[in-house]
């Protein structure tokens, strides 16, 4: 069922919105004005794959992407803060973590986290920012 | 008591070698094909400097295609612009990795690097959100 993403992303979004100690999250498609000097998240969701989990007629269908999150922090107060949120997200999301998630019509979907890995460090005037890569998979 | 036997390494048996190496050499090749195939089909194209910058190399090999896109030619042609068709540049970034794909040395090299020199490489990446190295590692692995 194609609405299986938008129980993904869901899953993903609320699970992050449950982390503690993280600053405001932008998400895609929703209006957000960063206000220069404070800190923020964004968020992009990132479908990769959708294949046949086995033969057969009706296969169940395993299903892959990303989950990014690009911790952006003030430009010029070093790398810290930056750091600190992906090490947050990255433990928030750690390999082998289940995401469960009961949408409207009370049907509970389980995501599995593959892997949380961070990239380097960038900066993007006035903003310096950490992205961390969240992979995800689900057999449905 | 112990056993032993004697095999005669022959030509044929050579030849059997040969031909399972260049199987194996096939299916790599044909792989990274899909990689370079799906790395592409996935990118923005408007001037074409971005698709047309991927290399593929051996690790720590240097350098790579880097094509600017705020040259005059390029800003007169661009595919958002109507001026120019998508299917010329990913043809032309396609051949290019093709090449490499062909001069890449199997027996020597044990991993491949996808890499993209073009000065806005990472804005498409992070600030436009295409994320197309971040796809290419989750579908491809590492």
């Amino acid at each position: 069922m194609a609405s299986i993403y938008n129980d993904i992303r869901a899953a993903l979004e609320s699970h992050l919105s449950n982390v503690s100690g993280i600053p405001s999250v932008a998400y895609e498609n929703v209006t957000f004005e960063p206000t220069t000097g404070t800190s923020f998240l964004q968020v992009m969701f990132l479908p990769v794959e959708r294949r046949p989990a086995a033969r057969g007629l009706n296969p169940q269908q395993r299903y892959q992407g990303v989950f990014s999150i690009l911790a952006h922090t003030p430009e010029g107060k070093g790398p810290k803060a930056a750091d600190d949120y992906a090490n947050i997200l990255i433990e928030a999301f750690e390999a082998t973590t289940d995401i469960s998630f009961t949408n409207s019509d009370t049907e509970t979907i389980k995501v599995s986290i593959d892997y949380a890995e961070r990239q380097q460090g960038i900066i993007d005037s006035p903003w310096y920012y950490v992205r961390v890569d969240i992979g995800w998979y689900i057999y449905k | 008591m112990a056993k032993q036997t004697t095999l005669k390494v022959n030509k044929s048996f050579d030849n059997k070698l040969k031909k399972i190496t260049e199987i194996a050499e096939e299916a790599i090749r044909d792989n990274l094909g899909n990689i370079a195939n799906y790395a592409v089909a996935i990118s923005p194209v408007d001037t074409g400097a971005y698709v047309e910058s991927f290399s593929m190399l051996s690790v720590g090999q240097g350098g790579g295609r880097k094509k600017n896109s705020e040259t005059e030619a390029r800003r007169s042609r661009r595919v958002w612009e109507n001026t120019a068709s998508r299917k010329e540049f990913t043809g032309i970034a396609l051949e290019n990795l093709r090449q490499d794909i062909d001069k890449f040395d199997l027996e020597r090299s044990e991993k491949v690097v996808l890499r993209n020199r073009a000065d806005h490489a990472q804005d498409v990446e992070d600030k436009w959100g295409y994320s197309v190295f971040t796809k290419v590692r989750n579908k491809f692995g590492g």
